[in-house]
């Protein structure tokens, strides 16, 4: 078979396991990342490892990380809000560049101390294993609904310590072959190269969302952010030497939060619609590939080094998560838990250690290259199987996503009137179809009606006593009614009826509306009753940062108008935000609850210096945070514009 | 000088970018302003509110000053700003 075709069938029968396995894994509630590496270490087993899985041409490393890992990068990267990056920035830079350094160190020591391995090799093994990989965390992290925050301080996390990690790696690489160590040029090196990869990516992203927004194109400003994509990881790495994967990083950064300013809603529909299938894609043929090229008699060759590998890499992470997370503002004490358990790693560390070859390395690495990637191998697998497996326990049993008592006595409710209307209409049918006699029919509709009648109330009495639920179900139903217009809009181009031009407009305005996440929908509300009446009440509350989100995101589902103020208060001068919000006469305990439900009091430890010492030692102090202090004025005049 | 008429305090939020046409607007015809807070921020719109104390008959002349001089906004629907008017019990400049 030729080549191409030979690359082109293997990449289709990968993308139709990908398929399977996904609906596998949804209906085992296994992590789709995991189901993928073990089906792809089951083909392995039965077939032979592969070094070369699409053909001997194409160096499988060169594949990950010119290929599969920008796109990947690019998308997480595309997604992130600078302002939900801006929070936690500082602990994120610590954990991905000190982080990565100390796990280099700690990893490279106590591997060299165990195995015996020199202390140059075994260094660049810490590097190459200490980028972390948590796409099954987060992926697990959504589908929980887990705080927002704490996806990006994991995501983030990843995103800057990839870059890093290959950086180290490289200079790990070049001290080997020099044989002997200058700090002054190393942390030269460091600076340039990821300094330098960051510059690259910022300029690119800004040029490049300049262009987008002079253009109304769907397809061409899709196509540029692909270019992008790729043409910073190429042009860092290429053209000026530098860090290929934080060019790709910072341009998603600067192209996610400036270019969706210059694009239409139907642009920032599709640029969505095709980045996350893109890292879908990449993802697939990542974890299938790892699966593919990991081989079990190696690993089972060499258990004791992956076993002090294991320990080692869990160790530093322990270290640099519990250590630095001590800078973290006001960071949740379970968080650090999860952050540390969900250090995943995956595609880049094995690609580094793919990247090694017995033929290409300096002398003494040489014949440890085997030793390297069976560790590399058996950590990735450690960390994707055991850790991956088992965060979903974790983040159940720190009950990080709290359900309220009212949304679980909703969802049983609703439950079960649902399944009493069923019974009822399937009797109804029976009876009309002569199944069950009318006299039957008859003593029995009249129960089943008010058992209805009833549950109906019963559902109406959660909702009313709890509006973040009912705020809930109101989003969801809104975004139905948009998908439904749109795909109504599309059935009448399809069939004529309209013209492109209204199409491409009327879908421009849905489209508006469901990129705005914010966005109230009075109308509906409105017409409801008990918000329809004039603005009466100003109602100023002050509440943490941290709940802004939440707070704000469930007052305007609910139909209020919010503006905020940034303002500073409370214990340390902590960070807090003013809300000011319109609100209709009779709807006032509403909105309190809202605020009781989203700003809930919790218990913090921040690290204080302990006073009388020469040297200020930080002692964790226990704080009550939270909470919201809420003043109401009358209002004479209201206007909203 | 203590004042007998009943005047209100307007509380407005506005984008940034339009108020410093407001004030401008605002203070030629002869009305108060004071800015107290904006959201600065990366990238970000941020909000600027003003204070504003007026006689109560006036306040509709104040909502429709700040109504003219905001900008259109681009995105469908989207609230610009809001201004309300509060009741002061007691007004006085010493």
């Amino acid at each position: 078979m030729e080549p191409l075709i030979q690359v082109i069938v293997r990449v289709i029968l990968m993308l139709l396991i990908a398929s399977l396995v996904a609906i596998a894994t949804r209906r085992f509630r296994v992590p789709y990342t995991v189901g993928l590496v073990l089906i792809g270490l089951a083909v392995s087993w039965l077939v032979g490892p592969r070094e070369h899985p699409l053909g001997a041409e194409i160096s499988l490393p060169d594949i990950i990380l010119v290929l599969l890992v920008p796109p990947l990068i690019f998308e997480a990267a595309f997604h992130i809000r600078i302002e939900d990056l801006s929070r936690d920035i500082w602990l994120i830079l610590l954990l991905a560049i000190p982080g990565v350094i100390l796990t280099t160190l700690m990893v490279g020591g106590l591997v060299s101390w165990g195995t015996g391995l020199a202390i140059q090799v075994a260094l660049v093994f810490g590097a190459l294993i200490a980028a972390t990989d948590p796409v099954a965390v987060v992926a697990l992290f959504r589908s929980l609904g887990a705080p927002k925050r704490l996806q990006v301080l994991l995501e983030g996390e990843s995103l800057f310590n990839d870059g890093t990690a290959i950086v180290m790696f490289g200079l790990m690489l070049s001290i080997v072959r020099a044989g002997d160590f200058d700090l002054t040029r190393s942390v030269a090196d460091f600076l340039r190269i990821a300094g330098g990869g960051a510059l690259v990516g910022v300029i690119l992203g800004m040029v490049v969302s300049q262009i987008i927004g002079r253009i109304d194109e769907p397809m061409v400003e899709t196509t540029l952010t692909t270019v992008l994509a790729y043409g910073a990881y190429l042009i860092g790495e290429e053209a000026f030497h530098v860090s290929g994967v934080l060019a790709v990083v910072a341009a998603g950064i600067v192209n996610g939060n400036i270019g969706p300013r210059g694009m239409s809603p139907t642009t920032r529909v599709v640029v969505h619609n095709f980045w996350e299938y893109a890292a879908f894609l990449a993802n697939s043929l990542v974890f299938l590939l790892i699966g593919l090229t990991i081989d079990l008699n190696v690993l089972y060759a060499n258990i004791p080094e992956i076993l002090w590998a294991i320990v080692a890499v869990l160790l530093a992470r322990a270290v640099s998560i519990y250590g630095f997370s001590l800078f973290g503002r006001d960071l949740p004490g379970k968080w650090r838990h999860v952050l540390y358990w969900g250090g995943l790693r995956g595609a880049i560390a094995l690609a580094l250690a793919l990247s090694l070859s017995a033929e290409g390395s300096p002398e003494g690495l040489a014949g440890e290259v085997g030793r390297l990637q069976a560790m590399a191998f058996g950590v990735v697998l450690f960390t994707l199987l055991i850790q991956g497996f088992t965060m979903d326990a974790l983040v159940r049993r720190l009950e990080l996503v709290k359900r309220s008592f009212y949304q679980e006595e909703y969802e049983r409710r609703h439950a079960r009137f649902v399944a009493a209307r069923a019974a009822y209409e399937y009797l109804q049918r029976m009876s009309r179809q002569g199944l069950i006699s009318e006299h039957t029919w008859r003593r029995l509709s009249p129960l089943l009606e008010q058992q209805s009648k009833a549950l109906i109330e019963a559902v109406k009495d959660v909702l009313t006593s709890d509006p973040s639920v009912a705020a809930e179900e109101l989003d969801t139903a809104r975004r139905e009614a948009l998908r439904a217009q749109r795909s109504a809009l599309t059935g009448l181009l399809r069939d004529g009826v309209i013209s492109e031009e209204t199409y491409a407009q009327l879908v421009g305005e849905v489209d508006a509306a469901m990129t705005e996440e914010h966005l109230s929908w009075p109308g509906l509300l409105h017409a409801g009753g008990a918000l329809g009446a004039e603005i009466h009440w100003l109602m100023t509350a002050v509440i943490q940062e941290q709940d802004l989100e939440s707070a704000t995101s469930a007052l305007n589902k609910l139909g209020f108008s919010v503006a905020r103020l940034p303002s500073t208060g409370g214990f340390l001068s902590r960070r807090n935000v003013t809300l000011l919000i319109g609100i209709p006469k009779g709807s006032e305990e509403t909105a309190v609850k809202v605020l009781e439900s989203s700003c809930q009091r919790r218990v913090e430890f921040v690290p204080l210096p302990m006073r009388n010492l020469p040297l200020p030692l930080p002692v964790p102090t226990q704080v009550v945070v939270g909470g919201a202090t809420v003043f109401l004025f009358e209002v004479e005049a209201y206007d909203e514009f | 000088m203590t004042n007998s008429e009943p005047m209100s305090l307007v509380i407005a939020v506005v984008r940034d970018s339009d108020s410093d046409a407001i004030i401008k607007a605002l203070v030629e015809a002869d009305f108060r302003v004071t800015r107290i807070a904006s959201t600065g921020g990366f990238l970000r719109h941020g909000n600027s509110t003003l204070l504003i104390g007026v006689n109560s008959d006036r306040v509709k002349e104040v909502f429709q000053i700040i109504r003219e001089h905001s900008t259109p906004s681009v995105d469908f629907g989207l609230m610009r700003g809001m201004a309300f008017a509060l009741k002061v019990e007691r007004f006085e400049q010493v």
